[in-house]
């Protein structure tokens, strides 16, 4: 048997352990001979051990007690299509012909249309990285707001000291330079300070959204740079009106308003 | 007329200025005609509004004339983007303010270094040239403090150190002396005259009667122009008349 991390982790299990299965009135012992990574909490065993456990077995069904020699009879059957890629209205299609086929000879059965499952979780997790993809897209644009805002400030705030500099000699390209890097290094601290925080508010989203079950937790380094890439471009594009506007101020017209 | 032609530093020819206002135009300056000599120490006086401090922001370039012409140094300031003039302005003219001017957070050193790096003069020895400077206006002790360590003299002082750093042919100072005490006022004016004793061209606007008394020449704005030697207003110059 295979025990899937979840199951193992709930159960306290590991491999090597045994585990007693009980089925159609019957128990049975069998050894953990691995722990598969999955996210979802199931067993792996032969179908056949399971069914003739339950009593599931084509023959003699007056010899319960001893079922082993009795061909296993499935309780559900796993249909793949010959198209490679099915959509979820072809398999419908198939469903509805077994359905047909099988309600003709009187048997009735449930049917789950996989690919049709396959793509429900797919939008789901759609869903959630568009939201979280907004989100972040909220706030670069918040932040690039918040740098233009600030920065705008300091040339306003900063007008005497560009003026003097523009009179002992600073050309246009100099002021320009000054303010762009006062804005990238901004950013640059922005950035730092953002990767505990990032990294603490996945572990929670996670953990809170009830994700962890489903994915692996992973912080990739290239995340991180183009975090990093992302962040020079928003601060370089918030940075460039302030920093032109303040190498277009003229010493007189700084003079002449203070 | 060029100044190369006149033999003067400092030409200005004809000029107008007039800012737009929402009262209307005000016209600030009316048709100055100036002209200074390399090594001329020179007094600009006048009342309050009379257009001293817009016809020394002519001659530093820091602002432009609605009309007529501007040679400063050999260049026709008139002729350059704001762009150029600033760094024409770093390497060929000194300016010291009344307020000192000092960069506060960098120190006294950084600050007189600072011209030196704007216009890419001295590589590798500026902080050679700025300790000099510094030994010249008798500040090498304070070269490691900030603006707001000092006393208001030693501001001015290394304010002049600044405006020296890269050798240049003018000195301009807008009233200078204006925020200093006596002693720290004599001090600077003592630096000045050295100054010119070495050739350097010193223009400075002043309200300091006694100050402008002891300087060779004098000329008073009034309303926008320049008025005639005989007519200058005596009680703007001590010991005159």
């Amino acid at each position: 048997m295979v025990l899937t991390t979840p199951a193992a982790q709930s159960t306290g299990k590991s491999t090597g352990d045994h585990v007693v299965v009980s089925a159609g009135g019957r128990t049975a012992e069998y050894e953990i001979i691995g722990v598969a990574s999955y996210p979802f909490p199931f067993v792996l065993m032969k179908w056949e051990d399971l069914a003739r456990q339950a009593g599931f077995v084509l023959g003699d069904a007056g010899t319960p007690d001893d079922p082993s020699d009795d061909p296993p009879l499935p309780t559900s059957y796993l249909v793949t299509l010959v198209a490679e890629d099915p959509s979820a209205a072809a398999v419908d299609d198939a469903i509805a012909q077994i359905s047909e086929t099988l309600l003709a000879d009187g048997v009735t059965a449930s049917f789950a249309n996989m690919v049709e499952q396959q793509e429900q979780i797919a939008e789901g997790i759609l869903v959630f990285n568009m939201i979280f993809q907004i989100t972040s897209a909220v706030m670069a644009a918040v932040g690039a707001i918040g740098l233009l805002t600030t920065l705008s400030m300091a040339v306003f705030e900063r007008q005497k000291e560009i003026g003097v500099m523009r009179s002992i000699g600073a050309g246009s390209r100099t002021i320009v330079v000054q303010f762009l890097v006062e804005g990238l290094l901004i950013g640059v601290l922005a950035w730092l300070i953002a990767i505990p925080l990032s990294y603490g508010l996945a572990i929670s989203l996670l953990n809170g959204l009830g994700f962890a079950e489903f994915f692996e937790f992973s912080y990739p380094l290239w995340v991180l740079g183009l975090g990093l890439v992302g962040m020079l471009i928003i601060a370089t594009v918030a940075s460039l009106w302030p920093s032109i506007s303040a190498a277009r101020r003229t010493v007189s017209d700084i003079l002449r308003y203070q | 007329m060029s100044n190369a032609q006149s033999g003067s530093v400092i030409s200005l020819q004809n000029v107008e200025k007039i800012y737009k206002t929402k009262a209307g135009p005000l016209k600030v300056l009316k048709g100055v005609n100036l002209e200074i000599k390399e090594g001329e120490f020179v007094a600009i006086v006048g009342p309050s509004g009379s257009g001293k401090s817009t016809l020394i922001n002519m001659i530093t370039g820091i602002d432009r004339p609605t009309s007529g012409e501007v040679y400063v140094a050999g260049q026709r300031l008139t002729k350059l983007s704001e762009n150029q003039v600033a760094k024409w302005r770093g390497r060929n003219i000194g300016v010291v303010f009344q307020f000192f001017q000092l960069l506060p957070t960098l120190t006294v050193l950084e600050n007189v270094m600072m011209p030196m790096y704007y216009t890419g003069t001295y590589r590798g020895r500026r902080k050679e040239r700025a300790m000099e400077l510094l030994e010249m206006v008798d500040l090498p002790d304070v070269a490691h403090k900030y603006p707001s360590q000092i006393s208001g003299g030693q501001q001015q002082r290394a304010a002049i150190a600044r405006a020296l750093a890269n050798n240049p042919k003018v000195l301009v100072g807008d009233e200078p002396t204006g925020n200093l005490d006596a002693v720290s006022a004599g001090l600077v004016f003592a630096m000045f005259e050295d100054l010119v004793a070495q050739g350097m061209t010193i223009v400075m606007v002043t309200h300091d009667r006694d100050l402008a008394g002891q300087i060779p020449r004098v000329e008073e704005v009034r309303d926008g122009q320049l008025v005639p030697q005989e007519q200058i207003d005596q009680r703007l110059v001590a010991g005159r008349g």
